[in-house]
């Protein structure tokens, strides 16, 4: 009877194994998440600035405001670059040939998504790259860091010490991959929103029909922060393939910052006149 | 993961607006809300990270403001981001008339960070995702 028994699971297990994976597999091929994207103006912003001022604003409870500083800089921030102290501002016009120096810290924390310290929460215009596997899916920036979307069923761990990346659950809701993310460091969320290591943020990482686009809803909730969640949109594109002698290429995860070499740290350079 | 704190605070020393695209530095110093034509000729040209970087020549001549005359240092973005866009390293080289449209410094320094080129064609070869209304793609 035992044998009978473990004949019948021997030969029941392969067709139900499919069934019982499919609730954590990641989607279809035709519009799978894996691969590199980047974001999009869909609406003619226009500006770098104007991409960040079209997000809904954020309805913080009475109180709760994020206090101005300029940590992190970026573009329509100030000048103090990516991370580090505020490089101070010069008093007139920099010599020709002196560069002007616009990071104080060149590659401080490998932030991929950067401007407001989070790690890859807000991506810039910078290549992402997603790796799906079965137990978890890789959030990669080409310029540096790397997220973890846990799909095993793990819960958030206890104690947990805040980081830029937070601790990140995941779940796919048909082809729609959706990520619970809790523990991150204090600090800004686009849309005049803050974030404190209590703060939840869903991430809803959906890919068109035709594997083409990529939507990320983003909903930040904490009620001793926000009225109600503060919601809002990012659009990307699959990166498009480009050709390097004859083969297929992505440029995605091809870039990095080095502190040490003083060219990350400058920006224009006044060149000498000869022209009168 | 309960860390209980009192939340009617102010919570400080973060950036309040956070800039949705960035890149490798801040661009305040830049006027981004000004967008400016400038005519001439590539005198440098330097496809590099972290940022591409090239220099114009604008001369006297018709419809040149007298501002503009000078050499001017052109920053674009990483090689990868402007690849995206369409760019490589051959787009330009020394000597090839160039025409392109950037905010300009707000100290009046001869530097410009690029939001497009234009071609001979008249199509634009664009720095990053960033598009005027104008111009996006329905």
């Amino acid at each position: 009877m035992k044998c009978r028994v473990i004949a019948l699971v021997g030969l029941l297990l392969p067709l139900a194994a499919p069934q019982l994976l499919s609730a954590q597999a990641p989607s279809p091929s035709t519009a799978r998440l894996e691969g590199d994207w980047v974001r999009i103006d869909p609406d003619g912003a226009g500006s770098f600035g104007g991409l960040g001022a079209s997000i809904p604003p954020a309805q913080l409870l009475p109180g709760v405001s994020a206090a101005a500083g300029r940590g992190g800089g970026g573009r329509g921030g100030g000048r103090g670059g990516r991370g580090g102290p505020p490089v101070l501002e010069s008093t007139g016009p920099n010599p020709e040939g002196v560069p002007y120096i616009v990071v104080a810290q060149p590659c401080a924390g490998g932030l991929g998504g950067r401007s407001n310290g989070a790690l890859l929460v807000n991506p810039d215009s910078g290549g992402v790259h997603f790796v799906e596997h079965k137990d978890e899916v890789i959030f990669a920036g080409e310029r540096g860091g790397v997220r973890h979307f846990y799909l095993d069923g793990r819960q958030h761990p206890t104690p947990w010490t805040p980081t830029p990346a937070g601790h990140s659950i995941a779940k796919y809701d048909g082809n729609i991959l959706v990520v619970e993310t809790v523990g991150f460091t204090a600090g800004a969320v686009p849309g005049g929103g803050v974030r404190t290591p209590e703060t939840r943020l869903v991430e809803r990482f959906e890919v068109a029909p035709d594997g083409k686009r990529l939507t990320i809803t983003y909903t930040w909730d904490d009620p001793k922060v926000y009225q109600k969640p503060h919601v809002y949109r990012y659009y990307f594109d699959r990166s498009p393939m480009l050709d390097s002698a004859g083969t297929p290429v992505s440029y995605a995860l091809e870039e990095w910052c080095d502190a040490g070499d003083p060219i990350e740290k400058q920006s224009i350079v006044p060149p000498k006149q000869i022209i009168k | 993961m309960r860390i209980r704190r009192r939340v009617g605070l102010v919570i400080a020393g973060f950036a309040l607006v956070s800039a949705s695209v960035t890149a490798h530095h801040s661009f305040a110093m830049f006027e981004m809300d000004k967008d400016v034509e400038y005519r001439g000729l590539v005198s440098e040209w330097k496809w590099q990270n972290p940022h591409v970087h090239f220099t114009i020549d604008i001369s006297k001549g018709p419809g040149i403001d007298p501002k503009q005359i000078g050499r001017w240092d052109v920053e674009g973005g990483s090689i990868n981001i402007m690849t995206r866009q369409g760019w490589t390293r051959a787009s330009y080289k020394v000597g090839d008339p160039a025409t392109v449209v950037g905010h300009p410094m707000k100290d009046g320094s001869k530097g410009i960070s690029l939001f497009y080129a234009i071609r001979p064609d008249g199509t634009r070869l664009y720095h990053d995702i960033a598009r005027p209304k104008d111009d996006v793609a329905k």
